[in-house]
C-alpha cells in the first residue's frame, strides 16, 4: 500500500482545489463584522446578515426557545481522542436543575456506529450531582472503551452498535429525574436499557426506590401489582408476553430491588421500568407499568406522599 | 491571540474547513453556514486556544462538531445515512482513469471521504485526525485502510 500511499499523496498535492467565491466572500463578511473586543460584544449566534439562509441556523432556533445561550469550546489537544470534550455546552435556562452535554463520543462505519451524549449535571455545590455525573461518566467511558477493544480486536470486521442518548424526565422545584438511554447491540440484536437518576430537590438527596418507602414490604406489593397488570394485558392481548407464573423455566422474573428502575409520570403515579429481557422476551421492548396512587400510599414515607398527590 | 491573527488564520485555514464541512454535510450552502457558525464560536472561545500553533486542529474540530450538530438537530438537513448514493464510479467505468482523486474521494461514503480529506489533502496527523473528529487513533486508521482500499479500486486503471 506504500506505493499506492505516496500516488494519493502526489495526486493531493497537485489538484488545485479552490474554495467557492460566494463561501470565501461568506467567511469575509463574517471575519470583517467580528468585534475587536470580543468579550464584550460579540453575538451569541452569527448575525442573519452574514448568512443566506436562516433555516440551517441550529442555535437562533435555541436561543428563542431558551432566551439565552451559553456556549462553551474546549480542545483538549493532549488527551485521549476517546475522552475528547464535547465543543458545546447549552444549558437551557429555566430549568431547576441544569444538564448539559459534558462528552460526545461519535463513530460510524459500515459495521461499526457510536453515538454517545453524556450529560452532566451542573451544580458546582451537589453532592449528589458530583455522584450521579461520577455513575454517567462511569458507565459510558465502559461502553465506549468496550467499543473500541472491539473494534481493535476484530480488526474492524465484526459488528456493533453503541447508542447512548439521555433527558431529562422531571425538573421542578421538588423534584429531578435524570433518565439514561442505553442500547449495546452487535450482529443482528442487542441489549436496550434505561437508567434512571433521581434528586429530591427539597433535601438534595439522591433517592432510589428503597428510599420511598417504610420498611421492604413495597417490593411484594410492587411485585404483585405490576404481576397483576401483566396478567391483564397478556388477556387482553395474545401477542403480549410476560415471563410470569413459570413460563420460563420455573422462575419468577418479576423483582424489585431498592435501586429499581422508576419514574413519576406526569400523573403522579409511580412508573417502573424493566430492561429488556429482564421479564420479558426482547420484542416486548423495555415494558414499564404505572402504579396507582391507592397501591402505595399506605406505604410511602411521608415526605414523599405529596409527589403522588 | 488578538483579533487580526484570528482573521488570518481563519483565512488560512478556510479550504480545510470548507473540505471538512463539505465531506460531512455534502452541500455548499450547509457547508458555509457551518463555517460561519464555527468561526464564531471559535472566536468568542479562542482563549479556551492553548497553544495558538494548534490552531488548525482546534478549528477544524469546531466545523466538525457544528457540522455534525446541524445534521442532528436540524431535520431540513438530510443526515449523511439516509443520502442517496452518489453517482456510482461502477456506472462510469470508461472514464475510470480520467477521475480526479478529490471526484473519487467524494464518491466515498463518511468518514472514509472525511478522512481522506484531513489526511491526504490537509496533510494532518491520524491522532490529529482522532481529535478533530471525536474518534481515537485506531478507528481513524482502520477507516484510512478502508478508505485506501475503496480508492485503490476506484483509481485502479490511472493508478496501474
Amino acid at each position: 500500500m506504500n506505493k499506492f500511499d505516496k500516488y494519493l499523496r502526489k495526486k493531493a498535492a497537485d489538484e488545485h482545489f479552490e474554495v467557492p467565491d460566494d463561501v470565501k466572500e461568506q467567511i469575509e463578511s463574517i471575519l470583517m463584522n467580528l468585534p475587536d473586543e470580543k468579550e464584550n460584544s460579540v453575538s451569541e449566534t452569527v448575525p442573519a446578515k452574514a448568512s443566506k439562509r436562516h433555516r440551517f441556523h441550529v442555535l437562533p432556533c435555541v436561543a428563542a426557545a431558551a432566551c439565552f445561550i451559553f456556549i462553551t469550546v474546549f480542545f483538549l489537544p493532549s488527551v485521549s481522542p476517546a475522552y475528547a470534550e464535547v465543543l458545546v455546552k447549552i444549558p437551557v435556562i429555566g430549568d431547576i436543575v441544569k444538564v448539559v452535554t459534558k462528552y460526545d463520543y461519535s463513530y460510524t462505519d459500515d459495521r461499526y456506529k457510536m453515538e454517545v451524549d453524556v450529560p452532566q449535571i451542573e451544580d458546582e455545590n451537589s453532592d449528589a450531582a458530583e455522584y450521579i455525573n461520577k455513575s454517567v461518566e462511569e458507565l459510558t467511558s465502559q461502553l465506549v472503551e468496550e467499543f473500541y477493544k472491539d473494534l481493535e480486536k476484530t480488526d474492524g470486521e465484526g459488528y456493533k452498535s453503541v447508542y447512548v442518548d439521555y433527558e431529562t424526565v422531571t425538573n421542578t422545584d421538588k423534584w429531578f429525574t435524570l433518565k439514561l438511554s442505553v442500547y449495546d447491540g452487535g450482529a443482528g440484536t442487542g441489549n436496550h436499557y434505561y437508567r434512571y437518576y433521581h434528586i429530591d430537590n427539597r433535601s438534595g438527596n439522591i433517592i432510589q426506590l428503597g428510599d420511598l418507602f417504610e420498611g421492604d414490604d413495597y417490593s411484594d406489593v410492587i411485585a404483585e401489582e405490576i404481576k397483576r397488570q401483566m396478567q391483564e394485558r397478556m388477556d387482553n392481548d395474545e401477542h403480549v408476553s410476560y415471563w410470569i407464573n413459570g413460563t420460563l423455566a420455573g422462575a419468577d422474573f418479576v423483582s424489585l430491588d431498592s435501586d429499581h428502575n422508576f419514574y413519576w409520570n406526569e400523573n403522579g403515579e409511580l412508573v417502573i421500568v424493566f430492561d429488556k429481557y429482564e421479564v420479558a422476551p426482547g420484542a416486548m421492548g423495555t415494558p414499564e407499568f404505572a402504579i396507582g396512587k391507592d397501591i402505595i400510599e399506605n406505604i410511602v414515607k411521608p415526605e414523599f406522599a405529596d409527589i403522588i398527590h | 491571540m488578538d483579533r487580526d491573527d484570528f482573521c488570518g488564520n481563519i483565512r488560512i485555514c478556510e479550504r480545510a474547513m470548507y473540505s471538512l464541512a463539505l465531506s460531512v454535510l455534502r452541500n455548499e450552502e450547509d457547508a458555509s453556514d457551518a463555517i460561519s457558525e464555527s468561526v464564531y464560536r471559535a472566536y468568542k472561545n479562542i482563549d479556551t486556544l492553548k497553544n495558538d500553533s494548534s490552531f488548525k486542529p482546534w478549528i477544524l474540530r469546531i466545523v466538525h462538531n457544528t457540522a455534525v450538530e446541524m445534521i442532528r438537530k436540524n431535520e431540513n438537513i438530510t443526515p449523511v445515512d439516509e443520502l442517496p448514493e452518489k453517482a456510482s464510479w461502477k456506472e462510469e467505468e470508461d472514464t475510470v482513469s480520467r477521475l480526479t482523486l478529490r471526484e473519487a474521494v467524494e464518491s466515498l461514503k463518511s468518514p472514509y471521504d472525511t478522512v481522506v480529506i484531513l489526511f491526504y489533502y490537509e496533510n494532518l496527523s491520524v491522532s490529529k485526525i482522532a481529535q478533530i473528529t471525536g474518534t481515537n487513533i485506531a478507528a481513524v486508521k482502520q477507516q484510512l485502510s478502508r478508505a485506501r482500499k475503496m480508492l485503490r479500486e476506484i483509481l485502479k486503471e490511472d493508478f496501474s
